[in-house]
């Protein structure tokens, strides 16, 4: 058992935190945020330098590396900036499913673009929003002789608006199974609708699309027969395990200002991380965020040597990965007093980008349930 | 076992009639951050601004425990229009406290319907009061006040502030002073008004004094009072805040038994979820104990009994509550937790500032662990 990383992933770890650290910065990170803006100028340089799609195969346009290699980039960037960092993982949230699924020309037509930065991928899941509601998925795929058709249906999209490649996992129609499509946004029947307004993320604005009479051709059906995971499973086990590397950064991140602020801001004579009762919130919040670097990893890693632990570890790393953000920002605020709740300065947008991710498309009731059917079986 | 009154009952009564409506318009104020003069003017008309003022000034003459019940029930739904009161209300405490019969009859009367302030807080002095380095020159007779202060709640809508500054050199917190400040003083101007996370409505600003002239008759006290007026304040309002803190965490806890009652988990319905049931559970616990400490110290108070330990316990918990369950909340709603059509996601935001806000939970900490030690 290693605990090491490679000198070659050291070498991504160390390129991902210079890129960051040169491109990211707070005053455009704000302009974003208020505008609900995508950095695309960054988006086609991290492209061009080879961190989105460091896991797609060579052949695609990628470097074969595996997702442990793309977490450590996820990291990095949300360290840096949370709002920045997110919108940039986010960018091609379809790949996963395509390179494990899909067949060789849906990987030549579909990746390939992403990595030159001309196009973004993601998801609509049918029913992730509507669950809770308990609505019926009124998306189906109906069978026609060149394909199938999506007679109506809509969802909540990330990039939704930006987005040239969606991924389309809903059900066929007679009989009911689950089904991947690729869907193009420019097609008849694509129809971006309303923002939603989310407390964070505002950088990867989520968008309401509706398909209405989306005709989808044969070859942009995803088959999955041999894969052993539906693509489904493989976009819920990548996404948790993203989620968690976009919710460690932000913790790091969070945790690096707190012990900055601590050792410059001086009161009653001192500076304040000469106090012990700051010293203890400092310790407590490193220890909760090593713990989770350790979880991420360890997801990241079954992913990429198919361990039957994924389905468990990708959830246990989602549900502390993200509670871990969540408590290290709301202390790294308190640290820093009056600043922290200031727009200007990132904390309390860490706050809200970090209770924000760890509330989309799943819950961490979600991941508790999952966990314990885990457990108890 | 604290009583509430039939006429404490009553208000509360009218309070929920009015803050009812203010919920769409809590709404608008946290995405402009413009200050609702709107609400000012209702509190104003319904004789709520006014509660703490002596019946003497035609003020409701209402002591600390209804003050804190008339802002839980603000803060249910908008937690924003009840920080407005209470820093009104922190405004005009050191002056109910320290005023001179002079001072009494000239802003008593004025503050039944001005906004008040109370600004200590400087970019160097945040929990340590000592770091003030804002001078007032005594000049014949007046004081000439220089410096900046930061971080006044609504200080850049107060008609009158209590600000602190330095009378005797570098004397640490027996050097401050108290001064009341009108908005019209020459030398007052308001600088940079933040945007925060929270609280959007009534946002915190900066106050710069250059050669600002005070009249020597606008001296709280004596010269050298500062530290003590300060401290004498806040142990009476920091139940206030812990009030407002339990107003939030009930409106996050109602909102999500609403939503459990009609939503769903994994396919089933959200109520049946024991998940869920012991999270509300656990919210509800913690809300009523932080209640009782609010009603306790604010009784301390009306009591003149006042306890320093008790107003930093129920500050501290009651903020470190809505904080939490405000998160908890969040966890419940999911996605729609952190979507703009639903108040928990504000009421979070709101919450933090309020951890932070007069002494940090780690002051409020220290207050209680020195009571303990002696």
């Amino acid at each position: 058992m290693q605990f090491e990383l490679t000198d070659t992933q050291k070498d991504i770890q160390k390129a991902a935190r210079e890129f960051a650290e040169k491109e990211f910065d707070t005053d455009l990170a704000l302009e974003l945020e208020k505008g609900c803006k995508f950095p695309r100028s960054i988006f086609e340089k991290a492209c061009q330098l080879g961190f989105i799609g460091i896991d797609y195969p060579e052949e695609y346009g990628g470097q074969s590396f595996g997702l442990f290699e793309n977490i450590l980039i996820i990291e990095e960037f949300t360290r840096k900036d949370s709002g920045i960092g997110i919108s940039l993982s986010l960018a091609d949230i379809a790949s996963n499913i395509i390179i494990k699924h899909g067949d060789e020309s849906q990987k030549k037509n579909f990746l390939i673009p992403v990595t030159q930065g001309k196009a973004i991928s993601t998801v609509a899941l049918i029913d992730s929003f509507h669950e809770k509601k308990q609505e019926p998925i009124i998306t189906k795929a109906e069978a026609y002789p060149d394909g199938y058709v999506i007679n109506r249906g809509k969802a909540w999209v990330i990039h939704g608006s930006l987005a040239s490649i969606i991924i389309l996992l809903c059900e066929t129609l007679n009989p009911t199974k689950p089904i991947a499509l690729i869907v193009e946004s420019d097609w008849e029947g694509v129809n971006i609708l309303g923002l939603k307004k989310m407390m964070g993320m505002r950088i990867s604005s989520i968008h309401e699309i509706a398909f209405d009479k989306v005709k989808v051709p044969k070859d942009h059906v995803i088959q999955w027969g041999n894969a052993g995971t539906d693509p489904l499973t493989t976009y819920r086990h990548v996404h948790r395990t993203k989620t968690s590397a976009q919710a460690l950064g932000i913790a790091q991140g969070a945790l690096d200002h707190a012990v900055k602020h601590a050792k410059e801001r001086e009161q009653f004579g001192r500076k304040i991380c000469q106090f012990q009762g700051i010293q203890f919130m400092l310790a407590e919040l490193y220890t909760l965020v090593e713990a989770a670097r350790s979880l991420v990893y360890r997801a990241a890693y079954s992913y990429d040597i198919g361990s039957s632990e994924l389905e468990k570890i990708s959830s246990v790393a989602r549900l502390f990965a993200t509670d871990v953000a969540v408590k290290v920002t709301i202390d790294s605020i308190q640290i820093h007093g009056g600043v922290g709740l200031m727009k200007e300065y990132s904390i309390e947008r860490m706050l809200r980008d970090a209770k924000t991710i760890q509330n989309l498309e799943e819950t961490n009731l979600n991941q508790k349930a999952l966990i314990a059917k885990k457990i108890i079986l | 076992m604290i009583e509430i009154t039939e006429k404490q009952k009553g208000l509360i009564e009218k309070v929920r009639g009015i803050s009812e409506k203010f919920a769409l318009r809590v709404r608008e104020v946290d995405e402009t951050s413009e200050f609702p003069w709107d609400i000012l003017e209702v509190f104003r008309e319904n004789h709520i601004l006014d509660l703490p003022i002596p019946g003497k000034f035609k003020g409701g003459d209402e002591g600390s425990l209804t003050c804190c019940l008339v802002l839980e029930e603000i803060a249910r739904f908008s937690p924003s229009f009840a920080h407005m009161l209470a820093g009104h209300w922190l405004g005009f405490t050191p002056l109910k406290l320290f005023c001179n019969s002079f001072q009494r009859e000239k802003y008593f009367p004025r503050l039944r319907s001005e906004m008040a302030a109370f600004s200590l807080t400087e970019p160097a002095a945040g929990s340590d009061a000592a770091g003030v380095i804002t001078e007032a020159k005594r000049d014949g007779d007046n004081y000439i006040l220089n410096g900046t202060k930061n971080y006044c709640t609504q200080g850049h809508v107060a008609n009158v502030i209590t600000v602190f500054a330095k009378t005797k050199g570098d004397k640490g917190v027996k050097g401050l002073s108290a001064f009341i400040v009108e908005k019209e003083f020459p030398g007052f101007s308001v600088g940079k008004i933040e945007d925060q996370m929270g609280m959007r409505g009534t946002p915190a600003a900066e106050l710069v004094l250059q050669d600002c002239l005070v009249p020597k008759q606008n001296l709280l006290g004596k010269e050298g009072d500062g530290f003590n007026i300060a401290m004498q304040t806040l142990d009476r309002t920091r139940p206030k805040d812990a009030a407002i803190s339990v107003g939030i965490a009930q409106g996050a806890l109602d909102c999500t038994i609403d939503y459990v009652k009609k939503g769903f988990f994994m396919k089933e319905p959200l109520l049946k979820s024991q998940g869920v049931q012991f999270l509300l559970a656990d919210m509800a616990i913690t809300i009523e104990a932080a209640r009782l400490l609010v009603y306790e110290s604010a009784t301390l108070i009306d009591e003149k009994r006042v306890s320093s330990k008790h107003s930093a316990m129920a500050k501290c918990f009651a903020t470190d509550t809505a904080m939490r369950v405000t998160d908890q909340a969040i966890d419940i709603l999911g996605a729609d937790g952190v979507s703009e059509e639903h108040p928990v996601e504000m009421f979070m935001r709101d919450a933090k500032l309020l951890q932070i806000l007069e002494g940090t939970n780690q002051i409020q900490r220290l207050i209680i662990s020195r009571s303990l030690l002696g």
